[in-house]
Order: structure tokens, then C-alpha cells, then sequence
């Protein structure tokens, strides 16, 4: 008989060092005979690389996180304070005066660049985490989700949050209440001492994806300070998670401060970790002719991918899938480079390597005129083709007193660069 | 589906383990707590046993226990059926495990004039939260008949929650009734707590189901030896007892029993309500044990007086000799030496005159039985009319017996019991006969034409689908079922 006293018993153990690295892993099964197949067959295979993960020191620290976060929340729910927090909540959802008794469990942020690779880190962690899936109890037969991840409504609508949560909970264990809710009409506040009753019976860790919505949404204030009540509340555990705009966020009071101490990643550096990602990647080649990876290829994948572990992949997919599709058959930095400048174009200004190109100190002027104007010049420089045209327009531009760099735009292609 | 049900504390009723699910399981309101537990999500919750239960509520709940030990053990059924008669005990027993019938006609509830409350000590009630973190309603306080907490010895008290069949269907959890902070009244009266602690005790033991001894009987064989009773057990001095009942129980604050005909009727088995029963008891000293597990001595004790007044006589005593050592009267002595004792005493039926005369059931029950097999067969081939139920009040008034004569007359009432038939198979049975009706006038066959011949409802025509097969083929059978 399963009682709610030995539930961390429950629990999978928590693994470390290579196992953890073992267990976090996915590395699809791969062939060198792939490569001898024909176009369309490696093709479809090359959406493999897609699969591949490699844990990185982020990714064990956020399991670590989140199973110390989980396993905080659950032994809150055996204490007698759990107890006389269900019977305030009670209070709550009957819209009668009520407070906080059993406190807050853990409250973390998780913050990151977009495509670093948190989100699958997460979704890796749960995975080990919710290993023996959702808990069933019998002393009190009750069912205990290890973990439930729901997604910031975009305008930080309270109300949808935890209309989500109760929806989340329904999907896992087979329950009813947004239907209740939905039904009974639920207030705001009803909702919440409803949620956090769910929370408190049912819910170990919760995660909420995209918390970066909180920033622009004038309802952000109130959707943190209602997870600050379903904290108190519940007494489980919340994970947030989120871009670095959402740090400035938090950062801007202590009491929201004090919520989100947690884990903050920027893009890769240079480094083992980032060598090992390219290694394991650059493996699942599906062209017809293997490359090794060097330390030039390592090098020029770092500077074009800004050490951001989605753009890597990019990168070494679409690579394949052009010289595959071109006939050039290898994976080399011309395949890259293509892929880089094709594939990749959108986030150039974001990447560019080496250089940063800054804003036109020149007026901005229309599309249109500035595609014409280009083409007049690029006609102009093919009709005179002098060398000394520089030096005319620096002449030009001492007799009349006027900008060199605007005289130099009127006829050639500049780009203005920092220093 | 229901995904949490709180586990039962010791002692605790079944309705206050609901009700602290109710609380406890998220629902926004009451209505949809009784949706997943209630086959009749309007009924009034009873505090005392149980309603009847959805299939799912049922597994859950007696996932922990089965229902025959949340019956003995935390519903109040102890409470009403440990000293009735075993029959109907047996009956008041299964009616609850089976939650059909009513149980209320079986067991002997009091009806007072007075209003009645769930009870509370208020020292139980800290010693709860102190424990458990929150209290709850305890089958110990709603003992009609004491006030008093048996471990605290303090009064117990009213809550606001009222026993009423009237009061509106809802469930009152005690955390929330119960105030934090709480008065509390010692009892000064030594009585009150003793009898107390002695009913409790009694009500916590077992209840020996299998026990067929009546508690006339029982404690009519602890008078014996005592001044209460003759020397030969049979006759009792119901006014010495009743005066020396009333003067112990002098401080009692609730004593129901006043007059010397309700302490008769116990003896007769007519009266058995639990508390005055125990008052009793223990006015006579009977240790719990023995109330619980009650015996009478295999033979009679004026048997074995008889017997032992007929051994001296044929050793050659005088009827006086053994009048003195009897510590009898002579000719109480004569008299049962003569085998005269018990002649005039216990004579069943006087030809002489006049009144009304005892019936031979036993050859009733044999005459009648023919009567009654052809009735049933009547009743269950006659298709002119709407199939009825075979019911022992019907055939009573087919065969011309008068109401309730048919109680003494077990053969008969075993056919009848042998051809009923559950309600559900009865609507099938309708059904099908509500069908053949509207095909023989030609009707279109739809749902509203046979509601109008059966005037049943959406919901039993669903539950009766599974015994359709009884009564039609499997193209008609299925030919109603897609009806609906």
C-alpha cells in the first residue's frame, strides 16, 4: 500500500556523474553505410541530427535543480501544515477569508538565450525525473505528478494560467476540474485557491515555459505576484523559464528578485563542452564523402553559430542537405559557408563574426530608391573603372565641405563598421 | 473520475471522511462532489450510514477497508443493531453492504421531539489537531443517550450541524464547524463518566453478527442468583429492580428509561435501544465482555431446578426437607414435584371458552403453497396486461390472505422470494411487452410510444438493456436498443 508518508521512496534515484551524462544523452543510431545510400534516403535520415543531444554542465545542473526542487515539494505535501493548508484553500475556493500556512517550497528562474538549449535540457531532466511516470497513491488514494509544465499566456492573463495548469492535470490523471471550473464559473480568486489545492494534492514541480511574456504584458505584475500566492498556497515548487529580458524583469524589485534566484546561461564559450557538441554532431554525416572535423571547421562553426547550440545544428544540417541536394557531397566549410549565407541570413546580425556591423549614420532612405540607387552605381563602377575614383571624391568632398562618408554612399557600396 | 479521496481517521464516521474530501479534492461546489460519489447526486447525505455510492466511489472507498468493516466500523450501525433480534439485524446488515432498501424500517431508530446535533468534545477536538492537523466528526459523541466524552470527561457538545431529514443536502465538515477555540464543561458527576466509558466500550468492541441471543434473555440469566429474580429463574421483581434502578441512576443527567413497563419490555425483547440496554447492564454489573459476547446457559435455569427438586424427591426427601434446602416455598416444592409447574402457566389454547383461535400455520403454509406457485405462474405469463413484480403483498391478495399473513408462513414466502426478480430485469421485461404491444397495433416503433405504455425514464431504460436477451430475440433486442 503506497501511503503519502513514504512517497519519496517513490521517486527515481537521483543520478549523477556519467550515469546522469548516460541518461540525459540521445544519440541516435547511425551507420557509415548510410552514406552509400541514394539522395533521398539520406536525406530523410539527415533529420536525425535533429534528435541528437549532448548534455552539457547546464544540463545537469538543471536536473540537479529540478529534482531538488521536486523533492522539496513533496516533502512539504507529508507535513500536518499541508493539512491545514487544504482546509484554507477550501476557504479559498468557497470565497471565504483565508491565509498561507505552509510557505513556499522552491521558486527558481532559469534563464537563457534563445537556442541555447534550455528547454530541451528541461524536457531531458523531466524525463529522467517523471521516470516511473505519474504517482498513485492508496493512504490518501491521491495521484502525484512529478512534474507539470504549462506556457505563460501571452498577455499574462492570470485567469489562463491557471485555467492551464488545471487543464495540464486533467491530460496526466484522468481528472476533472477544468471542466469544474469551467462549469461552477470560477472567479479569479476561487481559481487560484482551486489551483492550489490541485497543485497541493497533485503537483510536485511547475514549470512555466516563456516567463519573458511577463515583460511586455502590463498584467506581468500580477501574473508573478499570483505565483508568488500559489507558492504560499500550495507549497510546491515553481520553475520559471525564460529568456535574459525577463531577468531584467525580476531584477527591477526584491520581492521579485528574491523569486527568481535561480540559473542564468548565455551563449557557449569556446571551450571542451563546445568542442565535444561539434565532434558528436559533426559525426552524423549523410554526405557521400566523410570529412574529419579540424580545429579550422571547429572554429569557423563557432564564429557563425555565436556558440548557440540550435544554430550548430542548423548549420550542419542544412550544410548536408545543400551539398547533398548541389552534388558537391562534403561536409566542408564551402558547404557551410553556404548554408551560413543562405540558410542563415536572418540571423546574420546576429551571429556575423568577428564583426559587428552597427547602425547607418546616414539618413535611412526608402527601399525602393536605395535598391535603384544601387544599381545605378554598380552600373556607374562598371562604366568608368577608375582608381582614382576615391581619390576624386575626397577631393570633391574638401572643395565643397561635405560629408566624405555621404559623397562615398552616393557612389559606391559602403558599410559603416565598428571600430 | 474521482483522483483523491482522504484516508479515514480511527473512529471517524464515513460521512466525515466525505465530507473531508469534499474539502480536500478542489471542487468548486458540493453539486459536483456528489456527481462522482452520489448515484442521486441530490440526496441528502446520511450522517449516521451511507447513501448509496457510484460504482467508482464504491471501489475507492472501500479500496482501504471492505464495506462490511466500514459498516461495523464507521457507521453507527453498532450502535442501533447490536441487541435487535439476528434476523432483523442480519437484514439492517445487508441492506447497508448492499446500500438498496431501507434500513431505516429495520433498525430501531428514536424519534425525539428534540432536534438532534453532531456532537463534539473540545478536547478531542484539540487533541485531533494537535495530531493530525484537523478534526473531525467521531462516532463515539453521536451516541444518543451520553454527554459525556468517556477519555476527557467533559461534556460534549452541540455543533450547529443538525440530524434532520429535512436539512439541505450538503456536507459539513467538522474543521470548518468547529470552533478553533472552544469552552469546556468537566462533569463533577462520577455516574455520568462510568456509564460513559461503559457504553463506549461496549460500542468500540465487535459486533458478533452470528450471535442469535436475545438480550431479554441475557439479562434475564444475569438476574438469576440475584434478589431481582425467584430462586427458580423464572419470575422476576421487576418493582424492586426498577426502584433500585432509579434510585442508582438518581445523578444520571439522560436517563430515558422512567417507568417500570420500558425496563419490562427489555426483558420481553421489545425494547433493545443501546444505551438504555448498557444502563441496564451495568446496573447489573454484566462486564463488557460478556454484553458483547453474550451466552445463556445451555439448559434453563428452572430446569436444572426442576431436575434437581425431582433427584432429591427420588432420593427420598420430604417435600418440606427439600422446600428448606431449596429455599422455596412447600408448595411451589409439591407442585413441581407433581409435574403440575408449568401446566396452568404456559396452557397455549382454552376450548372452553370463547375468542380467537390460534391458527396451524405449518398446514396453512403447506395448503397455501399450491395457491401461491399458481398465482406466481399467473402473474409472470400473463401478457395482456403490464408485467408487474411478484411481490408477497400481491400474492397475499391474490390467493385472499389478510396483509402480513404470509410472515408465518416460510414456504411460501421462499416461492415468492425465489421469483423475484430485480428491478432492472422488470423493466426489460416491460419493455419488451411495450414493444410487442406497439408492433401488434402497428405503431412506429420509437421511444416516445413506448415511454407512454411503460412511463419510464431515459435512465432505466438504459440499466434494464443487459437483461433484454431474457425476454426477446437478438433482432429485437437489437431493434430497441438502438432506439435510445
Amino acid at each position: 500500500m503506497n501511503k503519502l508518508a513514504d512517497i519519496e521512496s517513490m521517486l527515481p534515484k537521483m543520478k549523477s556523474g556519467d550515469e546522469l551524462i548516460k541518461s540525459l544523452e540521445i544519440k541516435p543510431d547511425y551507420n557509415e553505410s548510410i552514406r552509400k545510400e541514394n539522395m533521398a534516403v539520406r536525406l530523410m535520415k539527415l533529420s536525425d541530427i535533429y534528435n541528437v543531444y549532448v548534455p552539457s554542465r547546464m544540463t545537469e545542473e538543471i536536473y540537479y535543480k529540478l529534482y531538488l526542487a521536486l523533492v522539496y515539494s513533496i516533502r512539504k505535501k507529508t507535513t500536518k501544515k499541508a493539512v491545514l493548508q487544504q482546509n484554507e484553500n477550501h476557504k479559498a475556493i468557497m470565497a471565504q477569508e483565508y491565509r498561507g500556512i505552509i510557505g513556499g517550497a522552491d521558486s527558481l528562474l532559469i534563464a537563457g538565450t534563445s537556442g541555447i538549449g534550455k528547454s530541451t535540457a528541461i524536457s531531458r531532466a523531466i524525463s529522467l525525473i517523471s521516470d516511473k511516470g505519474v504517482m498513485e497513491l492508496d493512504v490518501p488514494y491521491s495521484f502525484i505528478i512529478p512534474c507539470v509544465v504549462v506556457q505563460c499566456p501571452f498577455d499574462s492573463s492570470v485567469k489562463n494560467l491557471l485555467l492551464e495548469v488545471l487543464r495540464k492535470v486533467d491530460e496526466r490523471i484522468g481528472s476533472n476540474y477544468y471542466q469544474n471550473a469551467i462549469r461552477a464559473r470560477a472567479t479569479t480568486d476561487m481559481l487560484l485557491g482551486m489551483v492550489s489545492q490541485v497543485s497541493l494534492n497533485h503537483v510536485g514541480l511547475l514549470i512555466i515555459d516563456e516567463i519573458q511574456n511577463v515583460v511586455n504584458s502590463k498584467n506581468g505584475r500580477g501574473l508573478i505576484g499570483m505565483l508568488t500566492q500559489l507558492i504560499n498556497d500550495s507549497g510546491i515548487s515553481i520553475c520559471m523559464v525564460g529568456t535574459p529580458e525577463s531577468v531584467i524583469f525580476f531584477e527591477s524589485s526584491d520581492y521579485l528578485a528574491r523569486r527568481s534566484l535561480g540559473l542564468q546561461y548565455q551563449a557557449m564559450a569556446y571551450n571542451e563542452d563546445f568542442c565535444n557538441i561539434c565532434n558528436v554532431l559533426y559525426s552524423y554525416q549523410y554526405v557521400m564523402h566523410y570529412t574529419e572535423l579540424t580545429e579550422a571547421i571547429t572554429e569557423w562553426i563557432y564564429e557563425h553559430s555565436a556558440g548557440i547550440v540550435s544554430n550548430i545544428v542548423v548549420l550542419l544540417h542544412d550544410a548536408q542537405e545543400i551539398a547533398i541536394m548541389d552534388g558537391t557531397e562534403t561536409l566542408d566549410i564551402s558547404s557551410l559557408n553556404k548554408a551560413y549565407k543562405n540558410r542563415m541570413a536572418l540571423l546574420h546580425d546576429y551571429i556575423a563574426p568577428s564583426i559587428q556591423k552597427r547602425k547607418s549614420t546616414a539618413t535611412i532612405r526608402k527601399k525602393a530608391d536605395k535598391i535603384h540607387e544601387l544599381e545605378e552605381k554598380q552600373d556607374f563602377i562598371e562604366e568608368t573603372e577608375q582608381e582614382n575614383l576615391i581619390a576624386l571624391l575626397v577631393a570633391q568632398a574638401k572643395q565643397n565641405s561635405t560629408d566624405i562618408v555621404k559623397l562615398l554612399q552616393e557612389n559606391l557600396i559602403v558599410m559603416e563598421v565598428s571600430v | 473520475m474521482i483522483t483523491y479521496f482522504s484516508e479515514v481517521y480511527p473512529d471517524e464516521l464515513l460521512y466525515s471522511q466525505l465530507a473531508r474530501c469534499y474539502v480536500k479534492a478542489g471542487y468548486p461546489a458540493y453539486i459536483y462532489m456528489a456527481e462522482d460519489f452520489f448515484q442521486d447526486k441530490k440526496v441528502r447525505p446520511d450522517i449516521e450510514f451511507i447513501n448509496t455510492l457510484t460504482p467508482a466511489a464504491l471501489q475507492i472507498v472501500t479500496k482501504e477497508m471492505p464495506m462490511r468493516e466500514i459498516i461495523l466500523k464507521h457507521t453507527m450501525f453498532p450502535y442501533y443493531g447490536r441487541f435487535i433480534e439476528k434476523e432483523r439485524r442480519d437484514r439492517a446488515y445487508q441492506t447497508l453492504i448492499g446500500m438498496k432498501g431501507n434500513y431505516n424500517n429495520l433498525l430501531p431508530k428514536v424519534k425525539s421531539c428534540r432536534d438532534r446535533f453532531l456532537r463534539y468534545c473540545p478536547l478531542c477536538v484539540k487533541a485531533d489537531r494537535d495530531k493530525f492537523g484537523e478534526t473531525f466528526w467521531h462516532r463515539n459523541h453521536q451516541i444518543t443517550g451520553i454527554n459525556v466524552c468517556p477519555i476527557h470527561r467533559c461534556y460534549l457538545k452541540n455543533s450547529e450541524v443538525v440530524i434532520s431529514a429535512k436539512a439541505s443536502p450538503i456536507l459539513h465538515h467538522a474543521e470548518g464547524i468547529i470552533p478553533q477555540k472552544d469552552n469546556v464543561e468537566m462533569v463533577g458527576n462520577g455516574i455520568e463518566c462510568e456509564v460513559s466509558k461503559y457504553v463506549v466500550a461496549v460500542f468500540q468492541l465487535d459486533l458478533d453478527m452470528d450471535s442469535d441471543v436475545n438480550i431479554g434473555e441475557f439479562l434475564h440469566s444475569r438476574i438469576i442468583g440475584t434478589k431481582y429474580c425467584s430462586a427458580r429463574g423464572k419470575k422476576r421483581y421487576m418493582e424492586l429492580l426498577h426502584k433500585d434502578f432509579m434510585s442508582y441512576y438518581e445523578r444520571l443527567s439522560e436517563n430515558r428509561i422512567t417507568e417500570l413497563w420500558q425496563l419490562q419490555k427489555i426483558f420481553t425483547n421489545d425494547r433493545s435501544n443501546f444505551v438504555e440496554v448498557c444502563l441496564l447492564a451495568y446496573f447489573l454489573k454484566v462486564q463488557v465482555d460478556d454484553l458483547v459476547n453474550m451466552k445463556v446457559p445451555d439448559v434453563p435455569l428452572d430446569e436444572i431446578f426442576d431436575a434437581e427438586i425431582k433427584r432429591l424427591h427420588d432420593k427420598g426427601l420430604k417435600y418440606p426437607e427439600i422446600a428448606k434446602r431449596m429455599g422455596m416455598s412447600y408448595d411451589s416444592v409439591k407442585t413441581i414435584g407433581n409435574g403440575r409447574y408449568g401446566i396452568y402457566q404456559h396452557r397455549k389454547e382454552n376450548p372452553q371458552k370463547g375468542g380467537v383461535r390460534a391458527k396451524d400455520w405449518t398446514k396453512l403454509d403447506d395448503e397455501y403453497l399450491p395457491l401461491v406457485q399458481k398465482a406466481i405462474q399467473r402473474i409472470e405469463n400473463d401478457e395482456s396486461s403490464m408485467p408487474k413484480k411478484v411481490t408477497i403483498i400481491g400474492i397475499e391478495r391474490d390467493v385472499g390472505l389478510p396483509e402480513g399473513s404470509m410472515k408465518k408462513m416460510p414456504k411460501c414466502r421462499e416461492e415468492i422470494k425465489n421469483h423475484s426478480i430485480p428491478q432492472e430485469q422488470l423493466w426489460a421485461k416491460k419493455v419488451v411487452w411495450a414493444v410487442r404491444k406497439i408492433q401488434s397495433r402497428g405503431q412506429t416503433l420509437n421511444w416516445k410510444h413506448i415511454r407512454d405504455l411503460t412511463n419510464m425514464r431515459n435512465e432505466n431504460f438504459q440499466t434494464c438493456k443487459p437483461y433484454l436477451e431474457m425476454y426477446a430475440d437478438n433482432e429485437m433486442v437489437d431493434g430497441i436498443k438502438e432506439l435510445l
